[in-house]
């Protein structure tokens, strides 16, 4: 019996994912010291650290929002309509805007459909949207697709909707591309003047460090990272001439939810404090609306396995608990059959009964921040501000340029020694590196998925002859005449959001106002302002 | 000899996954040209170009079996058909059947090691007569 271990003695102290050493059990000396109504504060008083609404989710349930984007505007609606019969309470789209051109380029090989749903024009979008409550139902839009965006609006003013009662988010955070100190011609600056004009319940941010967490990055990584970027697009937009309050209300969060459950609800925890902080102290906001840290959380994708993929359900399980725990206002969890397809029908209807299973059987929405006071919670919390706010003082001393290559190389090194440490079994990833089941049966469902294909070829002729069609169709003066608004606007450097509705509402592709602004001083230059072009193909 | 790899991604987006493989292949030994993103037409380009002994093509956005279909025609049309072909990405499990039936040498999704890319890189160029690393 001499090598079996010894029960009061752990060999190695256990590690949260930022390094924070933590010890079998806490008590009142880990939370001595701590002032509840500066440090902690009640639900929905500054600074926010256990929650945004005194009234948490029994008055109002987070935002039940699966992510989607299949095939052209058909496939995606007739998904659509599925998922909000089942109970989804809001939407989000993706795939909308991300290539610079038509469905009937070469480029577009493979592409049409794939990953996200295609729009080529105001046309696709309204089929998007048939018989969708819009003026009901919030949408997130994924990506900073700005023709997408005013498309969106184009819809919704087709079916007389009218603008100032819409919500939903647009993915839009701003990149230090633009010019100082007016920022004339950052396309992302220009999103934010818009909506405050025009869109009072339009989130126009939605700081995506959420993507940036699926690399491998730490809790507190994506805190800080998170902060910083938001920090960076409110007093940018402060310094066009917004209201930081204004801009502060409306300035929102796409955040992770990985494997480590504690950590992670103080990650929550600790990043509504901070934020609250950053704002009132660093940027001035007196209004506590614009102090507050909203969030949408979507779970993680990297830790979801190919191998044994009904495991994903339970990951993802404890991934939206977290999310839960930690006070997201909506939520999309993700498809158990993500780490080797497009999301199934059935995997995603799945992940709408996991937030309805939490929602509505588990109690657990009855109490806002049941964990608040839990002497491991407030430590971890603390421990966790103390660390991002280091980070966080580290990026607000360099050029903002700079701020952003050291989180990319973050990221970058991150994914590495993550990838390294699954490899050598050093983190555990039951089905890949430990508990791997050899010959592992094709399930019922894999079979099911074969004839529900997550891509299919004549989707691009299909949106092609669309496409056509729409050119034919429309009124080729009111065209050209938009399209030379836009132009104009682009090189005086006036905000571009609103030209950019009229060309959509004149018919004008994403393709053609894409390169109708490329055109004027090249691609790298519409690149840099923004909005435009998303990915490169 | 370090064998040369051709190492190109089908778009722009969410490349983690690639820079992880590269640095891992560089790593093991390769020398690893990394073109970023290429259609399959011009990664096959870069393939001759760069005198590659075996391609890589991540692919995440596009359909797997349209763009890595065109790569091995490109390959064939410039001569190169014999050079062996790697793909990496989130591929289901059907399409990875229809990518080894084209030829495709190895295919590689999420929980896959660097170690067994690379040994499955190197067997797959040895079995073409070009240098061990």
């Amino acid at each position: 019996m001499d090598d079996e271990p010894n029960p009061d003695q752990p060999a190695a102290p256990a590690r949260t994912t930022s390094g924070i050493e933590l010890r079998p059990f806490y008590g009142p000396e880990d939370a001595a010291g701590v002032d509840y109504d500066r440090e902690i504060g009640d639900p929905g008083a500054f600074p926010f650290t256990r929650g945004t609404r005194a009234t948490g989710y029994q008055a109002r349930k987070w935002t039940v929002r699966q992510v989607m984007g299949l095939g052209t505007a058909e496939e995606t609606n007739q998904r659509l309509h599925h998922l909000l019969r089942e109970g989804q309470t809001g939407i989000s789209l993706t795939g909308l805007g991300y290539a610079p051109f038509e469905s009937s380029d070469p480029r577009a090989i493979g592409l049409v459909g794939r990953g996200g749903v295609w729009v080529d024009t105001l046309a696709d979008m309204e089929g998007v949207f048939a018989g969708i409550p819009i003026d009901r139902v919030s949408i997130n839009q994924t990506g900073n697709s700005i023709p997408a965006f005013v498309m969106i609006l184009g819809a919704a003013k087709k079916r007389g909707i009218p603008l100032d009662s819409l919500s939903g988010t647009v993915q839009n955070y701003v990149l230090p591309w633009g010019e100082a100190p007016t920022y004339a011609g950052n396309h992302y600056v220009d999103i934010i003047e818009y909506c405050a004009r025009n869109l009072p319940r339009w989130n126009h941010t939605s700081i995506s460090v959420r993507n940036t967490r699926e690399a491998g990055i730490s809790a507190a990584q994506e805190m800080a990272f998170g902060v910083y970027e938001g920090y960076y697009a409110a007093a940018t937009a402060r310094e066009r001439g917004a209201d930081v309050n204004r801009v502060g209300q409306r300035l929102t969060f796409f955040l992770n939810a990985e494997n480590d459950l504690l950590e992670e609800v103080a990650k929550f925890r600790a990043m509504r404090r901070m934020w609250a902080r950053v704002m009132r102290d660093r940027l001035g906001a007196t209004d506590d609306r614009a102090c507050q840290l909203r969030f949408h959380v979507q779970t993680s994708g990297v830790s979801l396995t190919a191998q044994q993929p009904l495991n994903n359900i339970v990951r993802a399980t404890i991934h939206a608990l977290a999310a839960a725990l930690g006070g997201a206002q909506s939520m999309s969890v993700n498809a158990f059959d993500e780490a080797f397809t497009i999301p199934s029908q059935f995997a995603q209807t799945l992940s709408v009964r996991t937030q309805q299973i939490i929602q509505l059987e588990s109690g657990l929405t009855n109490v806002v921040d049941p964990f608040g006071g839990s002497y491991a919670m407030e430590s971890l919390t603390n421990e966790l501000e103390d660390r991002a706010m280091a980070i966080f003082a580290t990026l607000e001393g360099l050029p903002a340029q700079a701020a952003w290559k050291f989180i990319s190389e973050a990221s970058r090194e991150a994914a590495y020694q993550r990838q390294l440490a699954v490899d050598s079994g050093e983190r555990p990833l039951v089905g890949v590196n430990c508990f791997v089941e050899e010959d592992e049966p094709e399930l019922q469902f894999e079979a099911a998925h074969r004839a529900e294909p997550d891509y299919d070829p004549a989707w691009r002729d299909k949106q092609a002859a669309r496409l056509a069609r729409v050119k034919r169709e429309r009124d080729g003066a009111r065209w050209a005449a938009a399209r030379q608004r836009l132009v104009d606007a682009y090189r005086a450097r006036e905000n571009i959001v609103g030209p950019a509705l009229e060309a959509a509402e004149a018919y004008m592709s994403i393709g053609e106002m894409c390169e109708a602004l490329a055109a004027v001083n090249g691609e790298a230059e519409l690149r840099k302002r923004g909005g435009f072009v998303i990915r490169l193909y | 000899m370090t064998t040369r790899i051709v190492f190109a991604s089908d778009t722009s987006g969410h490349t983690m996954g690639y820079h992880v493989v590269a640095r891992g292949l560089r790593d093991a030994g390769f020398e690893v040209i990394m073109t970023g993103r290429q259609l399959p037409a011009e990664a096959a380009s870069s393939a001759l170009d760069e005198d590659a002994e075996i391609v890589a093509y991540r692919v995440m956005d596009r359909d797997p079996v349209e763009v890595v279909g065109a790569l091995l025609e490109a390959l064939r049309d410039r001569g190169i058909g014999d050079r062996p072909v790697l793909v990496g990405g989130i591929i289901s499990r059907a399409d990875a059947d229809k990518l080894r039936e084209a030829g495709v040498a190895g295919v590689f999704g999420p929980g896959s090691k660097l170690r067994d890319i690379a040994e499955c890189a190197r067997t797959a160029v040895a079995a073409t007569g070009g240098a061990p690393t």
